[in-house]
């Protein structure tokens, strides 16, 4: 309270300061000015002496209609910041009747405004942050991309990204320290810093018309309680200056014991011990202003109301953690919240859900009214979602949108219904079309859903894949003894025969080289009982049993040689000749030799066939061909002649 | 092809007596001749899809696109002729277009830095470019996000992004959702999105953006952190009806909505309350076909549907309790529409101009109309 009285104590050469640093900032037009000075109550801390704040307003608030100059409306903006900043932390219940009405709420502020105000309530000691060290070195400091900067060198870097600031200058000044900033990108500009303090100087006295602007010494409330803690753990920056906002923030609680009975010093001890919470809680307080202001951009309405529970989340941040816990907790029973405060890791969460708790507390009544009965009993719903990770996760994407989103003041009757108009007034039953009868949504189940739709776009691509597909079969069916039948279904049957017979094969050769010997009788019951195996494919194939008996003579006639077996250079010999109108289809596999092929074609020439086509590969040793050919004469050879004369060129050299 | 279509001066209007205004439209002092507020073309092919065009050099300009059942589709640019209020093809910008697009968008670009180009969905995403001196469209790039399969699941719409317009999300049968960069021509992202087909994607920020399936769900999805998409909605009644057209609120991303297949009502949802519709909308009498949010108000939304209405709300009253009169309504059953347009047959498309906001452009059959506000 005592700090209270000192801050309006006017001093008329602060009263031009204040006019020499709007002059300047107005000049340069650069986003703010903060002139930080040695507090008078704590030697040796930077404090917030003055500043002029001229960036981006959302909302004006004007106690008169009448015109201001701009210089003027940019001193009663700074004015209304420092007002709202000191009702703010004196947030007791009082206020709304307190304030006049021209006052400005959190919602009313920017994110460049937010950023402002809170500065009001940061300290540095000679050397620390960016204004403690330009005071230190006597030099000034050019920050560019202060939103990224580290926070050891700003620790303002987080607010600085809320607000879009990206450039700040720390000049030594007057003993104290004159920072400006920008939400443009200013590479390092000597003459700039030159012609700042130079400005300073050269400006002449008053140059505004007289304003009753009370001076913030803002910064010194908080001491008492805070100090020799906080200025201990400057060093690292962010956790430290979250204490100062939170001390700062506290104050003011305190001196209304009946709005906040718990002892806020029990708080301060804790600390150390819990730097997570703390950060947490300082995550509350820094990100608050910027989701704030979207929040409530659309409903100015409840203003003075939501500032109450602003204060009221604020407060609850001061207090032990396990306090805010439970009491947003019973309030608001919001599941959501339950998954953030428990995790620590999220420090964004936490600030989501301080707004959200104040937005519920608005809100809740209203929800409950516009959707009846809906939102009873949806708390055990909400619970139900609540996905520990993946909510923090979607708690800073929700952070992100809010916050990036341009924020647009709501039409609120932007519609009025010109005669120009092609609507007319909604009326219950007046508008009543002719009952609709037909597919709902059909255009739009067409576009969407109907496959047939898209059955032009896979004819295409349908084609291209069964192209691909035949000739692989047509490989396959190179590969594998084929009865007459070319359709798919048969080639694999007849791959899934020869593999089992091949399988089989393997498996009695494995079993068999130890046993085998050199004896041929080993070797009679193996080629039997593979015909016969081949002989079950038969049923099916029907083609197979040729192949088989025949590739059986061949063993027969290499009698001794069982390596042939192992090494599996003959194959079995299969010739298929199929016949369809005027083309005939001969497909052919048998152990590769020399000209075969040229006598193979020679052969059907003397047929009178025309090979048209020619496909063949040759896979250890085995040769395999498909030949499609057509008819020269009407004298058509039966496909048994062409395959018996077939077999006659294969078995030449076999 | 194309330019067949004629312009009417006057819709059907179900009864309404025709209303003329007897002034021009104020950024045309000139001009003040008679002009109707209701604009008709009448394409010769049923329309499906159709929007603005954005440019602030290009008013009054849409684009239209047949639905024809097969490969051969069409495309026109048509403009209003603002002294005669006549809508006009340009036979010159009339172009075949491979299967009918499912959705067609103009660069988001009013100050006309970028150039003049124009993106349809259909099997794939297609950038045209509409030539300076207006004499022809060009296909500028056709982008295949599945250049390995032969499979590419066709598109059912795509949303380009505002902030960054280099950025354009497509939507597709095959359950994924494709980021392109368009001025590389090239996947920023693809993602599975959904367990079923992904009907639409809406961006609500730069890097943040969300879709809807045939398997029921609003998922939000924020490029920073692509493992994760967060399930906001789930469509009950019965559970995993799809949900097949999304609107994010450009001016208030707290708020999306959404349509439900074969249903009369339009779901509201706050990003921030996720599982809860924030209000839903329930005066159609048929089911709903498409949305649009208003391009400059942060809580007015247009609704159209196969009642052949389109009805424009006001949601002011969701976040606040200053509304006695909605708070009333909404005890009687659901919130009221403030205005409605009745049109000739199920609407089958709906445009809020972006930076023309009085004005509303639909699609019914084969007609194109577009509506003063």
């Amino acid at each position: 309270m005592e700090a209270d009285l000192e801050i309006h104590e006017e001093l008329p050469e602060k009263h031009h300061l204040r006019k020499q640093i709007a002059a300047t900032v107005r000049k340069i037009q650069w986003s703010y000015a903060i002139f930080w000075s040695i507090s008078t109550r704590q030697p040796g801390v930077l404090a917030w002496s003055d500043g002029y704040y001229n960036g981006d307003i959302k909302t004006r608030k004007m106690t008169q209609p009448i015109e201001l100059k701009a210089d003027q409306i940019g001193l009663q903006r700074s004015e209304q910041l420092r007002e709202l900043y000191e009702s703010l932390s004196a947030g007791d219940s009082n206020q709304q009747t307190r304030r006049p009405s021209a006052s400005l709420s959190p919602e009313d502020l920017t994110d460049a405004e937010w950023y402002y105000l809170v500065c009001m309530t940061f300290k540095f000691t000679l050397g620390q942050g960016l204004p403690g060290k330009a005071l230190a070195n006597k030099q000034h400091i050019w920050l560019n991309n202060a939103q990224f900067a580290d926070s050891k060198i700003f620790s303002r870097s987080l607010l600085a990204k809320s607000a879009s600031i990206q450039t700040v200058v720390c000049i030594p000044f007057m003993g104290g320290v004159l920072e400006l900033g920008t939400t443009e990108l200013i590479l390092e500009d000597v003459d700039l810093v030159k012609q700042i303090t130079s400005f300073f100087w050269e400006l002449p006295n008053p140059i505004c018309s007289e304003q009753s602007i009370s001076s913030p010494q803002l910064a010194e409330r908080g001491e008492g309680i805070i100090c020799p803690d906080i200025d201990n753990g400057i060093d690292n920056s962010i956790p430290s200056e979250h204490h100062h906002l939170i001390a700062d923030r506290q104050t003011p609680l305190e001196s209304d014991p009946t709005h906040f009975p718990f002892p806020i010093h029990s708080y301060v001890p804790a600390e150390h011990t819990e730097s997570v919470k703390v950060e947490e809680l300082h995550q509350n307080i820094c990100e608050e202003p910027d989701t704030c202001s979207p929040d409530d951009s659309s409903n100015e309405c409840c203003l003075t109301h939501q500032l109450e529970d602003l204060l009221g989340a604020d407060g609850l941040n001061g207090m032990s953690r396990t306090h805010s816990l439970q009491l947003v907790d019973d309030e608001f029973s919001n599941g959501l919240l339950h998954g953030s405060l428990s995790s620590d890791e999220h420090a964004t969460m936490s600030f989501v859900d301080a707004q959200r708790a104040v937005s519920s507390a608005t809100r809740e009544p209203t929800r409950n009214q516009m959707l009846g009965g809906l939102q009873e009993g949806s708390h055990g719903k909400h619970i139900s979602l609540d996905l520990d990770g993946d909510d923090s996760h979607y708690a800073e994407t929700v952070a992100t949108i809010l916050r990036t989103s341009k924020l647009v003041n709501p039409v609120l009757c932007f519609l009025k219904v010109s005669f120009r108009s092609s609507f007319v007034v909604w009326r219950r039953g007046f508008n009543a079309p002719k009952s609709f009868i037909g597919t709902p949504q059909k255009l739009l189940k067409k576009i969407l859903m109907d496959r047939a739709w898209w059955r032009g776009n896979h004819v295409l691509s349908e084609r291209r894949r069964r192209d691909k597909l035949n000739e692989k079969f047509l490989a396959l069916r190179s590969l594998v003894p084929t009865g007459g039948k070319i359709d798919k279904a048969s080639i694999l049957d007849d791959t899934t025969q020869y593999l089992k017979h091949l399988e089989r094969r393997v498996q009695e050769l494995e079993s068999g080289t130890a046993v085998l010997g050199t004896t041929d009788r080993r070797k009679n019951p193996d080629v039997a009982e593979r015909t016969s195996d081949n002989y079950l494919g038969n049923e099916i194939t029907n083609e197979w049993k040729p192949p088989g008996n025949k590739r059986k003579a061949c063993d027969m006639d290499e009698g001794e040689a069982e390596h042939h077996f192992v090494l599996s250079k003959h194959g079995p010999v299969h010739v298929t000749v199929t016949v369809k109108e005027k083309e005939v289809l001969v497909d052919l596999r048998c152990p590769w030799r020399e000209c075969l092929l040229l006598e193979v074609v020679e052969s059907m020439s003397n047929l009178h066939l025309d090979p048209i086509s020619v496909q063949s590969s040759t896979v250890d040793g085995m040769l395999a061909l498909t030949v499609k050919s057509k008819l020269r004469s009407s004298n058509v050879a039966s496909p048994g002649m062409i395959k018996r004369s077939l077999q006659r060129v294969i078995s030449k050299c076999l | 092809m194309g330019g067949s279509g004629g312009a009417v001066g006057v819709g059907e209007r179900g009864g309404t007596p025709d209303r003329r205004s007897s002034e021009g439209d104020g950024e045309d002092e000139q001009q003040k001749q008679q002009r109707s507020e209701i604009y008709t073309y009448e394409a010769p092919w049923h329309i499906y899809a159709m929007n603005w065009s954005v440019r602030r050099d290009k008013k009054y300009r849409l684009a239209i696109g047949s639905l024809l059942e097969g490969y051969g589709n069409l495309m026109e640019i048509v403009q209003l002729d603002e002294t005669t209020g006549e809508i006009r093809s340009d036979p010159a910008l009339s172009f075949e277009h491979p299967y009918p697009p499912t959705k067609a968008m103009f660069v988001p670009d009013r100050d006309c830095l970028r150039p003049d180009i124009l993106a349809t969905s259909a099997d794939f995403l297609r950038i045209w470019r509409v030539a300076d001196d207006s004499s022809r469209v060009e296909l500028r790039a056709l982008l295949n996000g599945n250049r390995n399969s032969e499979f590419c699941g066709p598109l059912t719409s795509f949303d380009w992004n505002d902030a960054e317009p280099r950025r354009i999300g497509t939507s597709s049968i095959d359950t994924t959702c494709t980021v392109w960069d368009i001025d590389r021509e090239a996947v920023d992202t693809q993602l599975i999105a959904h367990d079923k087909e992904v009907y639409d994607i809406a961006w609500g920020g730069v890097g943040v953006f969300a879709s809807v399936s045939a398997d029921g769900s609003v998922r939000v999805f924020d490029l920073r952190d692509k493992e994760h998409s967060t399930i906001i909605y789930e469509s009950a009644e019965p559970p995993g009806t799809p949900l097949v057209r999304l609107g994010w609120n450009k001016q208030d991303p707290r708020y999306m909505a959404t349509i439900i297949m074969d249903s009369a009502k339009v779901v509201v949802l706050d990003i921030r309350f996720p599982t809860l519709p924030v209000v839903e909308l329930h005066r159609h009498q048929a089911s709903v076909n498409a949305i649009a949010w208003a391009p400059h108000s942060s809580c007015h939304i247009c609704t159209a549907g196969d009642d052949s209405q389109a009805l424009i709300w006001d949601l002011s009253s969701m976040g606040s309790d200053q509304q006695p009169a909605a708070s009333a309504a909404a005890a009687e059953g659901g919130l009221d529409p403030i205005l409605a347009y009745t049109a000739g047959a199920e609407i089958e498309q709906l445009q809020w101009s972006s930076s023309q906001p009085d004005w509303v452009a639909i699609a019914f059959s084969t007609k194109l109309q577009i509506l003063r506000v």
